[in-house]
């Protein structure tokens, strides 16, 4: 079992990469919950502008917050919008895309109406006009919301796709002639066969929220009191920490960002190995 | 007496909307009975664009005649109600050609044979089910054990076509539809299938109606044919007769051109007479007399009726003009 | 060709897709090589002209043109046997068709691409001559693919074929996806263009009625290993391996109606065969000699090789 493991491992590298950066980062935060008092990532708990040192390894910010707690207490921010927004717009999505594609006729119109016109707007902007009306105190889960409105278009498309071509498909017809209604053909013939493509299709759109949540927070129309990835980059842009030479305010986040991204695209690619047996080298 | 299924002289034309220029006749005038007493097996011969698949498809409403009818034990497929589609879908059962394509590959093949069972409540029990299919099983001459458990992909292109013939067995049908059953089956195989449903026809009384371009196993299988040609019936009847005497010059072209597995070599030296190709525009005549060394000039002017040249036969074609002719009725 | 072995190399190892296949090809015959799939056919044409690729390899023999060693030749003397001294008819050949390219321009490539210097309408002529052979009209130089049924792009594949006047053309399932009447007419085809460059044939396929009537010698393979050749009358009058026979009697005939004699069990998965003979589990004839020695091929009668312990 083992063994076949450690082939497979050898064989996509990718998934392995991916999942070794995600662990890491895990790893980081929960070993840091525990050693570090994330109550310093408040404003006011340390002394400012502070170059990383024995007390505060990562530093410190002008408005005193120890930026080690910081990144322990904000990366999970940011990544629970990515995930709650990545989940959201796949489930909501799927299940459109699905009916979408199955049922054609009318509802297929007006579904794929409305993503055809939808993907074809600029994203950030429609965030960023959702983000500036509902100004007053925007919290993690309401982020979370907002970049979801439209994370559920590109999942819809492609679930979409896949479905229209696999409900051609033999078995789709042999179960129908079996006596399953339509339904059950979705869930019992269909979803199984997407889980892969679903699987991957996840990934990217959670890497899609995180990238949109930072962009928004980097204007300012974040949650402005959450220690999240996002809003550090603004305040290091409010008080042009790059100008003032204070790498460490910069570099933290952005290496974490690195990270996240770097996993995320890794492990994309390795779920699109399992998902696409074409792609598959030969060992 | 009611027969099981009839195509009553149904036209099936595809396209010609508001938007599309060209029509398609995939299949004009085609009628046929299957007899609800007497289980026979009839083969529908035809090459691709024959209509053969648009007739599969209409004889198991996936799909519409634009003229004519389809009927279920005297109802109409069009009309019929729930309750009728089920006993249909009962009665009725279907053998595809792609043997990969049928199964589901994220699920093990006893997904396709339990399926139906549960669906449509043939067994009481788990226990009574997995008896039933072992039965089946059996009964195309697969093992059970060496069969049941595994993955679509870890079996054989005939082993998994049998496993259809078994699903197909587990509703008790009246009439199996097999489209093109071996094509895609080794050659070696074949003949285990083919002889499994001539099997099923004579101990279980099923008819069968296969489909095929493959005159040869059609001769094998068949009691009587059905030869089409772009949509029309070229010639029908007895498959004795019509294999062994056939009448319409295009039947006798198919068999000329079929090359024989024998120590004889005749194929590539006889010359056939009947020239390429299609038309692609529709004249208004029998549809072989563009290509048929015998045609006449009254081929181009009308369709020709069926005439009845022997008693369990008949022909499409002027040259047997002096025969009775029927009114477009397949025997 | 001598003792051809092809490996392709799989997570589990190295699985055989030809072993030891050897067969010699006079000037201007006919050769059969029939088989079902998985039989190592289409491996054994692209090794031929050396067009395996990785996982695939291969993995010992001799193939000799003439007094040419084909695997000792540089991959740039390999690219110039291609087509020009050995073509290739592979299989769905019809379907790769570039579809956005007319049919003379596709005839010109190949020419093109092996060197060959001619003016424009020295190039028109070439390929008005093409498709003259092989019983196409001129209009057909200016049309696409799309615009021909399949019996006609089979042809044209065909003229691409010939178009360096090879000495051996292999043609793999040329006519598999064709309807008898026209498989009829593009195998006269063939017969014809042959018979014009006295080249010889090979033809790769399982329809044994079509190997029957068209080849001068056939072939059996059987999961990598050629079981049987012989001239092609000997085959069907009297087969030696039990596979052919076998092969032959399941064959629907018009004469006798209503048997069906099918090869019980399966085809082997070639990187599980079994011990001995490969086709001992299926044999009603195997006795004990067989599940332990391969049986090597012998000549049991002037021109006829068979691998079989019985024999």
């Amino acid at each position: 079992m083992a063994h076949a493991a450690w082939r497979y491992a050898r064989r996509n590298l990718s998934l392995v990469v991916g999942i070794v950066l995600l662990g890491l980062l895990a790893l980081f935060v929960g070993i840091g919950h525990l050693v570090v008092d994330t109550s310093k990532s408040r404003p006011l708990s340390a002394p400012a502008i502070r170059p990383p040192s024995a007390d505060h390894p990562f530093g410190t910010d002008r408005q005193g917050r120890d930026l080690l707690a910081t990144m322990v207490a904000g990366t999970p921010l940011t990544l629970r919008i990515g995930f709650i927004a990545g989940f959201l717009g796949v489930g909501v999505g799927s299940i459109l895309g699905f009916v979408s594609a199955y049922y054609r006729g009318a509802v297929d119109s007006v579904i794929r109406g409305i993503v055809d016109i939808g993907l074809t707007v600029p994203g950030l902007l429609v965030l960023i006009i959702i983000a500036v009306s509902l100004r007053k105190g925007l919290t993690v889960d309401q982020m979370a919301l907002v970049v979801a409105s439209l994370a559920w278009l590109n999942p819809a498309r492609t679930v979409r796709a896949q479905v229209l071509s696999m409900r051609e498909r033999g078995y789709v017809e042999v179960a129908r002639l079996s006596g399953m209604s339509g339904p059950e053909i979705i869930v019992k013939e269909l979803m199984p066969n997407l889980l892969p493509y679903l699987a991957a299709t996840l990934v990217n759109a959670v890497s899609a929220a995180i990238l949109a949540s930072i962009g928004l927070e980097v204007l300012g129309l974040g949650p402005i009191d959450s220690p999240t990835l996002g809003m550090t980059l603004y305040w290091v842009n409010f008080n042009a920490a790059l100008i003032n030479g204070w790498w460490w305010w910069w570099l933290a986040p952005i290496v974490i960002i690195l990270v996240v991204f770097l996993g995320l695209f890794f492990l994309t690619v390795g779920l699109d190995e399992i998902a696409n047996p074409r792609l598959r080298r030969a060992i | 007496m009611t027969p099981l299924l009839e195509a009553r002289r149904v036209t099936k034309i595809f396209g010609g909307g508001l938007f599309e220029r060209a029509s398609v006749l995939a299949l004009e005038n085609f009628s046929l009975a299957v007899d609800a007493e007497r289980p026979l097996i009839t083969a529908v011969v035809g090459e691709s664009g024959s209509g053969k698949t648009t007739l599969a498809r209409l004889l198991l409403g996936l799909t519409a005649p634009t003229r004519g009818d389809v009927l279920y034990q005297g109802r109409d497929l069009q009309s019929m109600s729930r309750a009728d589609w089920r006993a249909f879908r009962r009665d009725v059962q279907v053998i595809f050609q792609d043997p990969y394509e049928v199964y589901n590959p994220f699920y093990r093949v006893d997904h396709v044979l339990t399926t139906p069972v549960a669906k449509f409540h043939l067994a009481p029990s788990r226990a009574g089910a997995r008896a039933l299919i072992e039965d089946v099983l059996r009964a195309v001459g697969l093992r059970p054990e060496e069969t049941l458990g595994r993955f679509p992909h870890q079996l054989s292109g005939g082993q998994r076509q049998r496993v259809m013939v078994a699903r197909a067995l587990l509703l008790k049908p009246r009439l199996i539809l097999a489209d093109e059953p071996v094509s895609m089956v080794d050659a070696s195989l074949r003949a285990t299938i083919l002889g499994s449903l001539r099997s099923i026809n004579a101990e279980r009384g099923i008819s069968i109606v296969y489909i095929t371009h493959d005159l040869a196993t059609a001769y094998q299988i068949s009691d009587r044919i059905i030869v089409l040609y772009r949509g029309a019936v070229a010639e029908a009847g007895d498959v004795e007769l019509v294999v062994k005497q056939p009448r319409h010059p295009y039947t006798q072209l198919l068999l000329s051109s079929i090359p024989r597995a024998s120590a004889e070599r005749t194929w590539l030296t006889e010359r056939t007479g009947a020239s390429v190709g299609r038309q692609d525009g529709e004249s208004a005549g029998c549809r072989f007399a563009v290509r048929c060394p015998s045609a006449m000039s009254r081929c181009r002017e009308a369709p020709p009726p069926l005439f009845q040249t022997d008693r369990h036969r008949v022909v499409a074609c002027y040259l047997h003009a002096d025969a009775p002719a029927q009114p477009i009725e397949a025997p | 060709m001598r003792d051809l072995v092809v490996h392709y190399d799989t997570p589990l190892g190295a699985v055989k897709a030809t072993d030891a296949v050897s067969f010699s090809l006079g000037a201007g015959e006919r050769l059969g090589i029939a088989g079902e799939s998985g039989s190592g056919k289409t491996t054994m044409a692209l090794a031929i002209l050396r067009l395996i690729k990785p996982p695939g390899r291969i993995a010992a023999g001799e193939i000799w043109l003439q007094d040419v060693d084909l695997m000792a030749l540089s991959p740039e003397a390999m690219r110039q046997v291609r087509l020009a001294r050995i073509a290739l008819i592979p299989q769905g050949s019809m379907n790769s068709l570039n579809p956005v390219t007319r049919i003379k321009e596709q005839i010109l490539d190949a020419l093109r691409d092996h060197d060959v210097r001619i003016s424009r309408r020295q190039g028109q002529e070439r390929v008005r001559e093409l498709l003259e052979s092989v019983g196409l009209r001129p209009e057909v130089a200016d049309m696409f693919p799309h615009e021909l049924s399949g019996g006609m792009k089979q042809r044209v594949c065909i003229a691409i074929a010939i178009s360096l006047r090879p000495r051996v053309i292999i043609a793999d399932e040329p006519t598999s996806a064709l309807d008898v009447v026209v498989q009829k007419q593009v195998m006269e085809t063939l017969a014809k263009v042959q018979q014009d460059l006295r080249a010889a044939v090979i033809l790769i396929g399982h329809d044994m009625g079509l190997m029957a009537q068209f080849v001068d010698r056939l072939g059996v393979m059987y999961a990598g290993k050629l079981v049987e050749i012989s001239p092609v009358r000997d085959i069907f009058t009297g087969p030696l391996h039990p596979y052919t026979r076998m092969l032959i009697a399941s064959l629907p005939s018009f004469e006798e109606k209503g048997t069906f004699r099918g090869i019980p069990g399966l085809l082997p998965l070639l990187r599980d065969l079994p011990p001995g003979c490969a086709f001992h589990p299926r044999c009603p004839h195997a006795f004990d000699r067989c599940q332990r020695d391969e049986p090597r091929p012998r000549e049991i009668q002037p021109g006829s090789w068979a691998s079989c312990h019985l024999l």
